[in-house]
């Protein structure tokens, strides 16, 4: 049979929070491959993972409903389905009220599908909602940024990274987990003379391109950021005018980094004194800089102090404020700041408004036509599990994660997801999430749907239908209108189409997305930077220019103490990390095949001294032995991690290795990258 | 135009890899080593040389030159002999099991013929594997090098020592 002239259809990439956009070739309707599209912000390129989007045409694909039987799953129809779940959902409410109830929520859905599914829990009567992102890479930043910038995005833009003087990546494998933002800006801007600082414990693709490496010791970032704040003050190397005119705080800041020299900080960091100067001086050297992290410094038991310590180390730096500069953390998925702006969190609504906040919680309420709306915080992901042991939740409605690898100590999730009542997972695979479902429902991919995203940067992008979904597998958006109807909420949700629903976004946000019109979306091929007011604004492109949104306008410098750990029976720290072509749990990628067949197992990295003191050599076998499980991995020797660190990808199950009583007490985020192990060579 | 690689640039993330394994049927006619000891990244693939001894030795003419400049397999022609593969400074071509015949980078000569650039040089986030006319490529090399001279020679001034002469040879 002849091919028909080839379509392409222009999408936004799924995986990372960069924005990538590519076409996607389809022949007589199904997937045939991708194109490049030269006039996104990744200006074509693409990291490997788009490069095979082959899971798309996966047989594994869900097709139908499932309800788990004695005798495994069976296949229901829709109707049967969507009953069943709004039976439950009913009994449960009368039974145990709202609270019993509680949405994890994908961060690959777009953000029309994010605002539906918030909205109908809280119809329903509860703030019972949360995403994974939100424990496991952002909310140390946002509770940081939010306090003493009163805004949680990146401040600048890709294009000021690109054009800043020095680049800082903290704790961020940029070429790995976000190669195309290495790519085209950070090494772009390298190329124009910036110097690029790169502090981590492992000596990274990153690390290999930076002018200055720092090796420090997993989980003292904290202590390092004091003290480069100690030699900038020391050497009155601050931007004086900066931190008179837009900040407040100086003396108590002052105070508490004067305890951190440079000698006292190498002593807990394992940096010694002349690179801790030497970062301080290519830092100071310029007003023009950027400061950017991601999970590598967010994973530890002190993570939301240490990035307060970040943001005020920008602060003395002047890096605010004006093009050329962006400070913040880099949250991994491609819709992760779309989420935030849409209120998928159980202690604010759409657009950040905060639950006892009166006046806005009641605006929203009216807009979807209720008298008020439920203002007690809900549960977030920790608490979930808890919560579980005390029957208070007896329902769970996971759409498109998949907590039972993602989350840390898998053992302990898994056994908790199958003491649920009721458990719902909406997916496009059955994941090992989705196996212990009590309904598993169909659901499209992005290719097979529309809607916008939010980069990471703040860009909407519209992302197109390019396919149909397969058998009977069905958009988010639609489901979620369907249960709403079948719970008698239907007119709440007159908006049931993408482009209706971003409509009402616009309402619902005004100050962000009220400028941001589907008919604008689809005709930008790169999209809008919110906040985005009204039709005619351009897009803000650096936030907090003039005055930060605090009460006083001013930025609050913030720091404190370095607290160690204590001292456990276990040599090594275990960090775990990314690998460029698996994405997180790898129930999307392992579906590929060209991916799959490059990145299909873990290997750890371990240096050349240790393994040898341990007697273990290059391809050998060892066990990882950590407080809550063992894990049987292959060893690779070299020199790019610390003596005292081991590092290992943890899309393979490392998660039953990771503890999930450590956390950052502020922010409940678990210290993925700083677990007590030891390593043992495998017996025969 | 030639394929340039610069792997200064290379980040190892084998998107190259991947690209063309999808536009190839399986295949890759890439492949990036990561050089440990080195710091660096290589993305090894076909140079499709100019007196290329791959299509010297072929006896059928199967390997051939394009207009375009690529140095392709006709899989027609190809009897399999691996001559080109004994003959390849690079190692090269390799025998395609399923086809039995020799296949290679082809350089994306159908993507070329549609005003497309090859897929590693379209797929690449950091320009690492780029195609160029010789005088651009040479250009881009000769500006930072200038912009390097600049550097060295501003920071003499400064520290007052030297007298800023530079000389092409000693």
């Amino acid at each position: 049979m002849r091919q028909t002239p080839r379509d392409r259809v222009k999408v936004v990439c799924p995986f990372c929070s960069t924005g990538c956009s590519l076409y996607i070739r389809t022949v007589n309707g199904g997937y045939a491959g991708i194109e490049y599209f030269e006039e996104g912000i990744n200006e074509g390129s693409l990291c490997p993972k788009p490069n095979d989007l082959s899971f798309l045409n996966s047989s594994d694909r869900l097709r139908k409903p499932l309800r788990r039987t004695e005798y495994g799953f069976k296949e229901i129809s829709w109707s049967e389905a969507l009953e069943e779940i709004a039976s439950r959902i009913r009994s449960i409410q009368d039974g145990f009220g709202p609270d019993a109830i509680a949405f994890l929520v994908s961060v690959k859905i777009f953000n029309e599908e994010a605002y539906t599914v918030q909205k109908l829990a809280r119809l329903l009567g509860t703030n019972n909602l949360d995403h994974e992102c939100r424990r496991l890479c952002q909310f140390p930043t946002i509770i940081a940024a939010k306090q003493m910038l009163g805004v949680g995005s990146l401040t600048g833009t890709f294009q000021d990274i690109a054009e800043s003087e020095v680049i800082v990546l903290w704790g961020m494998n940029a070429a790995e987990t976000f190669p195309v933002l290495m790519g085209k800006y950070v090494m772009r801007a390298k190329e124009f003379g910036a110097k690029i600082i790169v502090i981590d414990p492992v000596k990274t693709e990153t690390a290999w391109k930076a002018d200055l490496w720092i090796p420090v010791r997993p989980g003292t970032d904290l202590a390092l950021a004091n003290s480069i704040m100690n030699v900038l003050i020391n050497e009155d190397l601050y931007d004086r005018s900066f931190v008179r005119t837009r900040t407040e705080g100086f003396e108590e800041l002052a105070r508490i980094v004067s305890r951190y020299p440079p000698e006292e900080a190498s002593r807990i960091t394992g940096v010694p004194p002349y690179l801790i100067r030497e970062a301080a001086h290519i830092m100071a050297s310029t007003g023009k800089g950027s400061l950017i992290w991601s999970s590598g410094l967010i994973h530890n038991a002190q993570a939301t102090n240490t990035c307060r310590a970040l943001y005020s180390l920008a602060a003395l730096l002047g890096w605010y404020g004006k093009e050329g500069t962006c400070v913040g953390g880099f949250k991994g998925q491609n819709n992760v700041e779309g989420l935030v702006h849409m209120g998928v969190a159980p202690s604010a609504f759409p657009g950040g408004v905060p639950l006892n906040d009166e006046d806005g919680r009641k605006r929203l309420a009216r807009l979807w036509g209720v008298e008020d709306l439920p203002a007690t915080p809900g549960k977030n992901v920790v608490k979930l599990y808890e919560s579980i042991d005390s029957k208070s939740l007896r329902m769970l409605y996971v759409i498109g994660a998949n907590p039972a690898v993602s989350e840390p100590n898998s053992e302990y999730v898994v056994e908790h997801l199958k003491k649920l009542d009721f458990l719902v997972v909406q997916d496009i695979f059955l994941t090992e999430t989705a196996r212990l479902a009590d309904i598993v429902l169909p659901a499209a991919a992005w290719a097979e749907k529309e809607g916008s995203f939010t980069s990471i940067e703040r860009r909407v992008q519209w992302s197109f239908k390019a396919l149909s979904p397969p058998g009977e597998a069905m958009p988010d958006l639609k489901i979620f209108v369907a249960l709403a109807k079948r719970l008698g909420l239907e007119k709440h949700f007159p908006a049931t189409t993408p482009e209706e629903v971003l409509n009402e976004i616009r309402e619902a946000v005004p100050g962000l997305y009220g400028g941001v019109t589907p008919e604008r979306l689809k005709g930008s091929p790169k999209g809008i930077l919110v906040p985005c007011p009204d039709p005619k604004h351009p897009g803000t492109r650096i936030l907090c220019k003039d005055r930060f949104k605090t009460h006083s306008g001013k930025l609050k410098l913030m720091t404190s103490d370095h607290s160690p750990l204590k001292a456990e029976e276990y040599p090594l720290i275990l960090v775990t990390t990314k690998t460029v072509g698996v994405w997180l749990t790898n129930a999307i990628t392992r579906e590929a095949r060209y991916l799959a067949e490059r990145w299909n197992a873990p290997v750890v990295l371990v240096n050349g001294s240790t393994a040898s003191r341990l007697g273990l050599s290059d391809g050998s076998e060892a066990i990882i032995e950590t407080k809550v499980g063992r894990m049987k991995v292959r060893i690779r020797v070299t020199s790019r991690v610390r003596e005292d660190t081991v590092v290992l990808p943890w899309h393979w199950g490392a998660n039953r290795l990771t503890d999930e009583s450590l956390r950052d007490p502020d922010s409940g985020v678990p210290a993925l990258k700083q677990v007590p192990c030891k390593l043992v060579p495998s017996e025969r | 135009m030639v394929r340039y690689i610069d792997p200064q640039k290379c980040i190892g993330c084998r998107a190259c890899e991947v690209a063309c394994q999808r536009v190839h049927d399986g295949i890759s006619n890439v492949t990036v080593y990561i050089v440990e000891e080195a710091e660096l990244n290589i993305p090894y693939a076909c140079r499709h040389c100019e007196n290329a001894p791959c299509v010297s030795v072929c006896p059928t003419g199967a390997m051939h030159r394009e207009d375009l400049g690529a140095v392709v397999v006709n899989p027609v022609l190809c009897i399999g002999c691996r001559m080109c593969q004994v003959v390849c400074p690079f190692g090269i071509p390799v025998f395609d099991r399923k086809l039995k015949v020799m296949t290679k980078c082809d350089l994306c000569i159908n993507r070329l013929k549609e005003g497309l650039r090859p897929a590693c040089v379209s797929t690449c986030p950091t320009g690492a594997t780029y195609l160029a006319e010789e005088a651009e490529a040479l250009g881009m090399k000769r500006e930072l090098g200038v912009r390097k001279i600049v550097e060295a020679v501003t920071k003499a001034k400064e520290l007052g020592g030297l007298e800023g002469v530079v000389t092409s040879k000693g």
